[in-house]
């Protein structure tokens, strides 16, 4: 595994993950915010490949941007009544100005304060099978309980939307 | 590898691509042709050989429009993200034991990442297009591709199993030899039940006539792709063809044994060619459903889906999983 | 069985298949058509190359889309004469009313399909012009010819 990424690769695609983000909060259309949703996840898969993670960067890609982003477009569609509906004002008032100022001083804080680990680069890049051996074996714990965490969150849903019959 | 020796690879892919959608547009003709009782396209050329020459000049002269209320960004755009991920998917395609674009340890992962992200290209036409039945057509394909991309991976994982590998080189390697003395060791024969869950999940993913909702000729026109013309059209319908032989292809190597031949040791030089007769078997019996099945509804499809196929391949990969892991258990047991 | 409709349609179409096309290369070949097969309407004529019609008006009057119309005049001795039989085959649906209407079996539903024109005009035809009607006696009889 190389000491550092390559420079201009990593810039072109942090910019476009942080602009595509900046996009999302600031284009007007819903759906336009919702397909730079999915430009920022393209972005944060190529840079998971920049680091050799390519098996996060497809997990990444299948999952957030291949179906995350599908969902939140569908939804997005359907619930738009009309199509001008997907245009929304913008919100100036006090209050909402005072939720992003706090979130914003939140978010800067942890970022001042903020201690990289000391992280030993492997190597070599481990691949898939190391990858799975690991998830399987010495992390079985935590994806066991991710997965029942998605199960319950599935059961919910679907009790949810189960309407008056259930 | 060189930037020429990319540049090399994708200029084939590309040219790929290209022939063999002119070659499947005539097929897909000829073929429906025969299943009806007609002739299919017989006035240009030899048997109508160059008509698919002709359409592909007729889209590429053809006045590039675009309706005046349409989101024009997004309409732009749509095509290409449509047509780039199914020209990606080329990548981890194995043409033979040396031929194959790229070796990844991930390649089937790529393959399955590529196709789901088509349905956001078919969701930004209909949705940018500004017309209902675009939309509509957009929506259906959207639930559908999402519907299906669950069994089809699921039914992938059995062949998975077998081989212990997503790179498509080892799957296809580890099918070579046969088992008993005369059954060539496809993992066709054990995966039967996961070979009908890919067969049926991806016809629904390349959206062929059982399940085309989405371009329902006889309700939505065609579709999401309703508004364009020209050769943005062009790109969405090459986008179709070409992934139809990339699911194939994908079958092919899971359970047909890839470029291999059964019994006999396969030359290098004969291994393209057998894997292209292989995919263009499996792309015959596509287009042998696609002129045998009426068109299904669409709460018939997504109900289907979800309650007949994922829990039929869930269980499956279940059961499977279990005969894998027991087998050399029994097998001991038996020999002592 | 659940499933066995589909197999089913599945041999059909590989029948199908093998049987080869039931289509034929139209302008340079063509299918016989049905003895049945109704087209164009055309006149008929008698054995000497008159035409049997008396102008009786029947026709025109039976039918539904008034693609045909008569003219006719009388001569001094109250024989009928026609001027023009004019027949609009763009607006015909073929339906073959008039041919059993006529009493005197003088109009035909014939096999000429290939009814398509470079000018529209061509659409209106004249079936008969200038002649005079058979009589009724001589259609029904055939005794004063």
């Amino acid at each position: 595994m190389p000491e550092s990424v390559a420079a201009v690769p990593f810039i072109v695609l942090a910019a476009l993950a942080v602009g595509g983000a900046a996009m999302v909060i600031l284009s007007r259309n819903v759906v336009h915010a919702a397909f730079w949703l999915l430009e920022v996840m393209m972005a944060v898969a190529g840079l998971f490949m920049l680091l050799s993670a390519g098996f996060l960067a497809l997990v990444q890609m299948m999952v957030y941007a291949g179906a995350v982003s599908v969902l939140v477009l569908f939804t997005v569609m359907l619930t738009l009544r009309r199509r001008e509906d997907a245009e929304r004002p913008l919100d100036l008032s006090w209050s909402a100005g005072l939720i992003a100022l706090g979130v914003f001083v939140a978010v800067g804080a942890a970022v001042v304060s903020f201690v990289p680990p000391a992280v030993m680069a492997p190597v070599r890049t481990p691949g898939v099978t190391e990858f799975g051996t690991q998830l399987f074996t010495q992390r079985a714990l935590p994806f066991e309980i991710a997965s029942v965490v998605l199960l319950i969150a599935l059961v919910g849903a679907v009790w949810w939307a189960g309407g008056e019959d259930r | 590898m060189s930037a020429l020796g990319i540049l090399g690879r994708f200029a084939a892919m590309l040219v790929l691509l290209l022939v063999n959608g002119v070659v499947l547009i005539y097929m897909l003709r000829k073929v429906l042709g025969r299943l009806h009782l007609r002739i299919g396209p017989n006035r240009v050329g030899p048997f109508g050989l160059l008509q698919t020459t002709n359409d592909v000049i007729k889209l590429l002269t053809k006045e590039d429009l675009r309706p005046d209320s349409a989101d024009a960004w997004l309409f732009n755009i749509a095509p290409y993200l449509i047509f780039v991920p199914s020209f990606m998917a080329y990548i981890p395609l194995v043409f033979g034991p040396t031929l194959a674009v790229t070796n990844l340890d991930t390649g089937l992962l790529l393959a399955f990442a590529l196709t789901s992200l088509v349905p956001l290209g078919v969701l930004m036409a209909g949705w940018s297009s500004n017309s209902k039945w675009s939309l509509i057509g957009g929506m259906r394909a959207a639930g559908l591709q999402i519907a299906y991309e669950v069994p089809l991976l699921l039914s992938a994982l059995g062949p998975v199993m077998m081989a212990g590998s997503l790179d498509p080189a080892r799957i296809v390697a580890a099918q070579s030899g046969v088992w008993l003395g005369f059954i060539p060791r496809w993992f066709v024969i054990p995966q039967i039940l996961a070979f009908v869950v890919y067969a049926i999940a991806s016809q629904a993913e390349t959206q062929q006539t059982p399940f085309d909702m989405s371009e329902a000729e006889s309700e939505l026109i065609t579709g999401f792709a309703n508004e364009y013309g020209g050769m943005r059209f062009g790109f969405m319908y090459l986008a179709e063809f070409s992934n139809t032989f990339i699911v194939s292809a994908i079958g092919t190597m899971l359970f047909f044994g890839g470029w291999q031949l059964p019994w006999v040791a396969t030359p290098a030089w004969l291994a393209p060619f057998v894997f292209i007769a292989k995919t263009y078997t499996g792309i015959f019996v596509m287009m042998w459903a696609r002129g045998s099945l009426p068109r299904f509804r669409v709460d018939q499809m997504l109900s289907f889906c979800w309650k007949v196929l994922i829990p039929v391949s869930l269980a499956w990969v279940v059961v499977w999983a279990c005969v894998q892991r027991l087998w050399p258990v029994v097998a001991m047991a038996v020999s002592r | 069985m659940w499933g066995s409709g589909i197999l089913k349609g599945f041999a059909i179409t590989m029948r199908n298949m093998f049987r080869g096309p039931i289509t034929v290369m139209y302008p340079e070949q063509k299918l016989t058509l049905p003895e049945r097969a109704r087209w164009a309407v055309a006149p008929r004529y008698d054995a000497e190359g008159r035409p049997k019609c008396t102008a009786c008006l029947i026709c025109v009057n039976e039918c539904p889309d008034h693609v045909l119309n008569l003219e006719v005049s009388k001569s001094e001795d109250g024989a009928k004469h026609i001027d023009r039989y004019v027949y609009e085959v763009g607006a015909c649906m073929m339906c073959g009313l008039c041919v059993e209407a006529c009493p005197f079996d003088a109009i035909e539903m014939s096999h000429e399909y290939e009814l398509a024109t470079r000018d529209h005009g061509d659409l209106v035809r004249v079936l008969l012009r200038d002649v005079d009607a058979a009589s009724t006696r001589r259609a029904k009889g055939g005794d004063d010819a």
